[in-house]
């Protein structure tokens, strides 16, 4: 099934079909350098399944600035205004797979909702969402990642229609977490290689922001950048008991 | 709920639907299945900036003593806008005290215009009136706050797809809300005692509460296996993880004492008779207890590898000061655990993953193995799916 929609805006389209393409927020040249950076890192890993550079060693090895930058800090408060982060990682997954890299057993070919999410959920309204952004170029084969409009609400029905993404590297789009969605498998040989943010409404509940990942880079930006230090929960309100 | 002030004016590309879903009918069935009884989405109730609307239905102890008292020392502007009570002269006498108007029937103005309603009555009443309010208005906007266990038995779980009716419902298991336990949730969160391996309540565990509590140290993993033996409940969970529930119950005339691969954790109130003897035959690498000046309350102290710290608890002498009825330490506990739980319902703590399958699943799964006191029970993780079915067969 092949169809085309032009929908008006990032913030409609997330919330109608739970994706919105964007164009490149970060040129060549820049993902160049990141990934000069990152092949650095990750030839000291050894590689699994999937290899990941957090927040923490982004920050370390002087990439992070650049992600959070004002382009992206002007998309994310114009969809949500109190967002702080769940995810910020850049991660690879192996080649030459027959299935998903994540929920492949799960009966569904590796399609799922990102259950840690469902427990917030309202009809037309954004609270979790995910940034991808391909760091390597990825065609058919090289595990696009794929999407349904199926929300919450709905029901997995016939020959519902889904959108793959595929692009070169740079190719940047936004997805709602709670709509259905997978990894297609990466069948060809090389890894592949992603930047992923997810973000949600700074009263949900988060047990990732306490992660060392997060608050070693929170400590370090409320000095220098306290622009995007929020998205670290640098204005959560929640206090641990423990300090 | 939460709203986002979002700018829609970002232009986005343009779409191409370029492949379909292949899954077969059986898997697509079954995701189906399992999309519908999920349990209520834990929304946000309302705009805070507005007051929210209270109903309460029952005027015993526990709304005197612990919901009231709770409501007011809430950070969100709340109006109790009526009292309903079986005995209207109960619920006429709370409403004087509390400056709030009570009704002599259940089906008033009152009740159709509440955001909230709390119901805290006799388990064997709550079938009827959950009836008696969807008959009377449409509760899907309305948040339900109600006490553990729900209902009185399993006789009345058939009633449990009324829960559903609306847009959320939230279940007071406030012993599990007690500062105490949430500084313990805390060091093992912080992975301070690694992965969970025994948990022991000593006497300080009722039935239901004390399996809801300790769950909540395992990010309320289900029950596979449970026994009740020498006056002890045993559970096993999912990850290889037993809790030990030790009979009877004394309040807080016990200790809890947590085994995990890299540390041990002991709470051992400080009022708990045994305290000293405990301390000594339990060493641990975290010791919580109570701390008092001049027979005050202050706070707690904890005792680590990293040194010995006073955590304080800036609620309490608010709370304790609220209530009328009851100034035991124990009460003010309680309602600093409800005070939590009801904060659930306008942003989202631990309570808001234990919805009311939850409080359902601990209640029977207790009540079961105690009526079977000989018998090992195997697979109690059953029950979590049925009461899941049950609740979602009328929807």
């Amino acid at each position: 099934m092949n169809f085309e929609l032009s929908p008006k805006s990032v913030y409609g389209s997330l919330i109608q079909y739970g994706v919105a393409l964007v164009p490149p927020i970060y040129n060549q040249h820049c993902i160049n350098e990141w990934n000069e950076k990152l092949d650095c890192f990750f030839k000291y890993e050894v590689s699994v399944n999937r290899n990941y550079v957090r927040a923490d060693q982004l920050h370390t090895l002087g990439i992070l600035e650049s992600i959070l930058n004002k382009d992206l800090q002007d998309l994310i408060s114009s969809l949500m205004n109190d967002a702080v982060l769940y995810h910020c990682h850049v991660y690879e997954i192996e080649g030459e797979q027959k299935s998903s890299h994540i929920h492949a057993d799960n009966g569904l070919n590796g399609w799922h909702r990102d259950e840690d999410c469902l427990y917030a959920v309202e009809k037309n309204q954004l609270h979790h969402f995910s940034m991808f952004v391909y760091l390597s170029d990825v065609a058919d084969e090289n595990g696009p990642f794929q999407i349904a409009p199926i929300s919450a609400f709905d029901n997995l029905k016939r020959n519902t229609p889904s959108l793959k993404i595929t692009g070169q590297r740079g190719t940047c789009f936004f997805f709602d977490r709670t709509f259905f969605h997978r990894a297609t498998p990466n069948q060809s040989i090389t890894r592949r290689r992603v930047l992923k943010l997810s973000f949600q409404n700074k009263d949900l509940f988060n047990d990732r922001i306490v992660l060392p990942e997060f608050t070693k880079v929170k400590e370090s930006l409320i000095e220098t950048n306290s622009d995007i230090s929020h998205w670290f929960g640098s204005r959560l309100d929640e206090v641990s008991h423990v300090a | 709920m939460l709203r986002n002030n979002i700018d829609n004016s970002q232009p986005c590309l343009p779409i191409k639907f370029n492949a379909d879903i292949q899954v077969t009918y059986l898997s697509r069935l079954k995701f189906n299945l399992k999309n519908k009884v999920r349990e209520n989405a834990r929304i946000l109730h309302c705009d805070t900036n507005a007051p929210s609307n209270v109903f309460l239905v029952g005027s015993g102890n526990r709304m005197k003593q612990n919901f009231i008292p709770a409501f007011k020392c809430l950070d969100y502007p709340v109006v109790i806008s009526g009292i309903y009570s079986r005995t209207s002269q109960h619920a006429a006498e709370v409403g004087e005290l509390w400056g709030i108007e009570s009704q002599a029937e259940l089906e008033c103005a009152a009740l159709a215009n509440a955001d909230v309603i709390v119901i805290s009555i006799t388990t064997r009443y709550v079938s009827d009136i959950l009836k008696k309010i969807h008959r009377f208005t449409d509760t899907k906007n309305k948040v339900l706050i109600i006490d553990t266990p729900v209902f009185e038995g399993l006789k009345h779980i058939q009633s449990a797809y009324l829960l559903r009716k609306y847009q959320n419902t939230i279940v007071t298991e406030d012993y599990m809300n007690f500062p105490q336990f949430a500084i313990v949730r805390d060091i093992i969160k912080q992975g301070k005692l690694g992965n969970i391996k025994k948990i022991e309540m000593h006497n300080i565990g009722y039935r239901y509460h004390g399996l809801a509590t300790a769950r909540s140290f395992l990010k309320f993993s289900l029950v596979r296996s449970a026994c009740y033996q020498d006056k002890a409940l045993h559970y096993q969970v999912n990850n290889d993880c037993e809790i030990v529930v030790v009979e009877p119950y004394q309040k807080l005339d016990g200790y809890l004492y947590i085994k995990g691969d890299k540390g041990t954790l002991l709470y051992c109130p400080q009022e708990f008779k045994n305290a000293k003897e405990i301390i000594l035959q339990r060493p641990a690498d975290y010791s919580l207890t109570e701390q008092y000046l001049e027979n005050s309350f202050v706070g707690f102290d904890l005792v680590g590898p990293e040194g010995q710290k006073l955590i304080l608890a800036p609620l309490f002498e608010s709370v304790k000061s609220a209530s009328f009825f009851s100034k035991e330490d124990f009460n003010t506990f309680k309602t600093m655990g409800l005070v939590e739980v009801l904060n659930s319902t306008f942003k989202y703590n631990i309570n808001s993953q234990y919805g009311f399958i939850n409080g359902l699943y601990d209640s029977f799964v207790t009540k079961v193995v105690h009526s079977r006191r000989t018998f090992g029970l195997p697979i109690l993780k059953i029950f979590h799916p049925i009461i899941k079915y049950f609740s979602a067969l009328r929807n």
